[in-house]
């Protein structure tokens, strides 16, 4: 079982758009897959039809596996299951800090399920916390969606010295350029400068689509649609070089 | 259907996912032998899979070509293929039974048009001129994970609002068509299984085995006629032998004008089918003489095998003409007639047809046997092969009475003891045919012209055969004397004796 979370300091820069549509794409790949819904927006949650239970709580998150199991939910495609966030997530921290060896809650939780799927993908909440930090630890591979703008540039620097002042391992972060605008000048200029220099950038790219944009209407992952869009094989491109990573 | 999505719908939306129409064909030989062993072959789409009589799958194959499979041969290489070669071959597949199977997934979906519980709508139908109501009508409600509260009313609103029932257990619908579209399965075995009743008369029981076999005679003649596979032919030839050995191990039945009649008739039909059943024994067993020779000498066998096949066209066409002429038709329904007939006339009686059929048995079984100890027990190795042969004819005969008349006796010994017997004649029957091949093939060097280079290569390929089958054939001579002697033990002797009293 290997663990996968997307996320980013920024907010808005299609951390939960690329979640849902890797775990759709790995769930079709024959992968048994648990989507976990980290964020208390639970957009996640929402893109796959999901309402929430009331009993569900971070609480229950903390006691691990023996409580969430009854919340986890099957998506309407095969092999994928979701467990829904909810808005009482955003006491998660005051939660862990009350731990021991608070860190590593999320990762011990996790174990448990290590027959049960191949993969779990988690969508995070931005900002750096205790529950961000709990999830560099826990996961194999964090995927980091950047914009190719000056600022979201330097929430990526201030993430990788984080990593280095903790000595999390560094070979975790996955950036890969998300949302490019091909039209804007900046964004070919960025987005040529980052690839030619930074080798651990993705070759994939996710750009900007109003079909993406649209997910929110249709509340389905775009790689799920038949039709074959440009959005929907920059996804299938990303969860290549993902499986490629994950060997 | 559309009343239960109604119903549905009063609580729930729901969405047509798919509607599927798909037509399987179960395949089996005439003789039904995969049914025999506990096997159901289903194929459609160029999909064929093997299932055991509770619908399990067990091996399946993708077949290359559009065309169903007809033979082995028609496989790929696998465990599927595996599988049927040892009970199939050389039978072909028939079509035995068409089935429709119509599928239509409905999903029901709640407030936030998510599925919470899936519908699939399944209903079977065996393919047939008039319509028939389906074999199978069910409605496959599955949960998803999570949405238990929401299965439960839906399963509710089904049971209690429609009126459906929750199935039990699930019948094997492959098995259920075959039985439905074939009200007899395994209405044809090359050995239908005699029952005959100690009150029988010698006639009686003539009359009934006869009877029985031109049943297989005629069972078997269109599958000749269409050339589906060459147990046909087999089966129906075999069924002619042993109305023949009935005839003549059973003397005086019948007035001597009937039976010589008889005997005339059957030796036409034997003579006339005689041809084509060799040379579907030598094309069956193409591959095995091709192993027999060096490589060198293949190409020529390949030749051969070409000659073969040619004239057993012709052969075929003409064993065709015959069957379907008026006088072989007249032939055989005038027997088949006459052996179902309850009465005869007194002038059609021979003197033993009033003896007690046990009787007659016993006597005529214990005879053959005690002449097969006898001789048998002189055989040395300086018996000449001539010697070895006509004992295959005694056992031959020995093993048809046997099995007319094992009802007759008692049932576990007598398996047993055709069981011993088996084993000789089958060492028997191999020393046989390499002689009758020798012959065959030293016959068809000789018509050869040969003055081309082709032919001598044939020849030299044929050569080459001949002496391999020699040898073959010598090394059965010992084995023939082992399997004799376990045969003629003390102990079988007595089991015989009391088996067999009279
Ligand atoms: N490639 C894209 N092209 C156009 N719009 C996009 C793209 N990716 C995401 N969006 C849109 O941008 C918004 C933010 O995307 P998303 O929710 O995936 O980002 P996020 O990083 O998860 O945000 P948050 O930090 O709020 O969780 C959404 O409205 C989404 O539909
Ligand atoms: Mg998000």
């Amino acid at each position: 079982m290997k663990i996968i979370a997307s996320y980013n300091i920024k907010g808005g820069v299609g951390k939960t758009a690329t979640i849902v549509n890797l775990a759709y794409l790995a769930a079709a790949d024959g992968h048994k897959v648990l989507l976990c819904d980290l964020d208390p927006q639970g957009s996640a949650t929402f893109y796959f039809r999901i309402r929430t239970h009331k009993k569900q709580t971070g609480q229950k998150l903390l006691r691990g596996r023996k409580k969430l199991d009854k919340f986890v939910m099957e998506s309407d495609f095969e092999n994928l299951e979701i467990l829904p966030a909810n808005l009482s997530y955003r006491s998660l921290d005051i939660l862990l800090n009350k731990e021991t060896k608070s860190k590593h809650i999320l990762k011990n939780i996790f174990k448990s399920y290590q027959k049960t799927y191949d993969l779990i993908l988690l969508d995070c909440p931005p900002n750096i916390t205790l529950l961000s930090e709990n999830i560099f630890y826990a996961a194999d591979l964090i995927l980091v969606p950047i914009i190719p703008s000056t600022l979201s540039i330097r929430t990526y620097d201030q993430l990788l010295d984080f990593f280095k002042q903790e000595k999390i391992k560094r070979s975790k972060l996955i950036p890969f350029l998300s949302m490019v605008e091909k039209r804007k000048k900046l964004h070919t200029e960025i987005t040529e400068d980052l690839l030619n220099h930074d080798k651990h950038f993705l070759r994939s790219m996710i750009p900007y689509s109003a079909n993406i944009e649209k997910m929110g209407i249709n509340r389905k992952p775009i790689a799920a649609e038949i039709r074959s869009t440009a959005a929907k094989q920059a996804y299938l491109d990303l969860w290549q070089e993902v499986t490629e990573l994950l060997q | 259907m559309e009343s239960l999505l109604i119903e549905i719908s009063k609580h729930y939306t729901h969405q047509t996912i798919s509607a599927e129409h798909s037509l399987s064909l179960l395949l089996d030989s005439f003789d039904w032998r995969l049914y025999n062993k506990g096997y159901l072959l289903r194929h459609s789409n160029q999909h064929s899979e093997l299932l055991n009589m509770d619908g399990h799958l067990l091996h399946k194959a993708t077949i290359p070509q559009k065309k169903r499979p007809r033979f082995i041969h028609d496989f790929p290489k696998g465990k599927l293929k595996d599988s049927l070669t040892s009970i199939l071959a050389p039978r072909a597949l028939l079509e035995r039974a068409q089935i429709v199977v119509e599928s239509c997934v409905y999903t029901v979906l709640d407030q936030e048009k998510k599925t919470v519980v899936r519908l699939q709508h399944e209903q079977i139908f065996l393919q047939s001129k008039k319509p028939l109501p389906p074999l199978q009508d069910q409605l496959i409600c599955t949960p998803l994970r999570g949405y238990e509260k929401e299965f439960t009313t839906i399963t509710r609103i089904l049971t209690e609002d429609c009126g459906l029932t929750a199935a039990t257990k699930s019948e094997n619908i492959m098995k259920l068509s075959l039985e439905k579209m074939n009200r007899r399965v395994k209405d044809y075995s090359s050995k239908a299984d005699l029952n005959l009743d100690e009150n029988f008369s010698g006639l009686d029981a003539a009359k009934y085995i006869l009877g029985s076999t031109f049943e297989t005679i005629t069972r078997n003649e269109q599958g000749i006629i269409d050339d589906l596979d060459i147990e046909f032919l087999h089966d129906f030839r075999v069924a002619v032998r042993r109305s023949r050995s009935l005839l003549s191990l059973l003397k005086g039945i019948f007035h001597d004008t009937i039976t010589d009649e008889l005997k005339t008739d059957l030796k036409k039909m034997g003579s006339l089918t005689g041809a084509l059943r060799d040379h579907d024994v030598y094309l069956d067993k193409k591959d095995e003489y091709k192993k027999m020779v060096p490589a060198a000498l293949r190409p020529g066998l390949d030749k051969y095998f070409e000659d073969i096949h040619k004239q057993r066209i012709d052969e075929q066409k003409k064993l065709t003409q015959f069957l379907q002429s008026k006088e072989y038709q007249q032939i055989s329904r005038k027997w088949q007639q006459y052996m179902r007939a309850p009465q005869l006339a007194d002038m059609d009686k021979g003197n033993n047809a009033d003896i007690s059929i046990k009787k007659l048995a016993s006597k005529s079984i214990s005879k053959r046997y005690k002449k097969i100890i006898a001789t048998g027990q002189m055989f040395d190795h300086q018996t000449e092969d001539s010697e070895i042969h006509q004992m295959r004819i005694e056992f031959k005969k020995l093993r048809y009475l046997l099995e007319f008349f094992k009802s007759l006796f008692s049932k576990n010994e007598m398996n047993h003891f055709i069981q011993q017997l088996k084993t000789v004649q089958n060492c028997l029957g191999n020393f046989n045919d390499l002689s009758v091949q020798q012959e065959s093939l030293m016959q068809h060097i000789q018509a050869m012209p040969c003055n081309r280079k082709e032919h001598l290569m044939v020849a030299a390929s044929l050569g080459g055969l001949i002496a391999h089958m020699s040898e073959e054939q010598q090394k059965l001579r010992t084995v023939f004397f082992e399997d004799f002697e376990i045969f003629a033990n003390q102990e079988n002797q007595n089991l015989f004796d009391t088996l067999i009293q009279f």
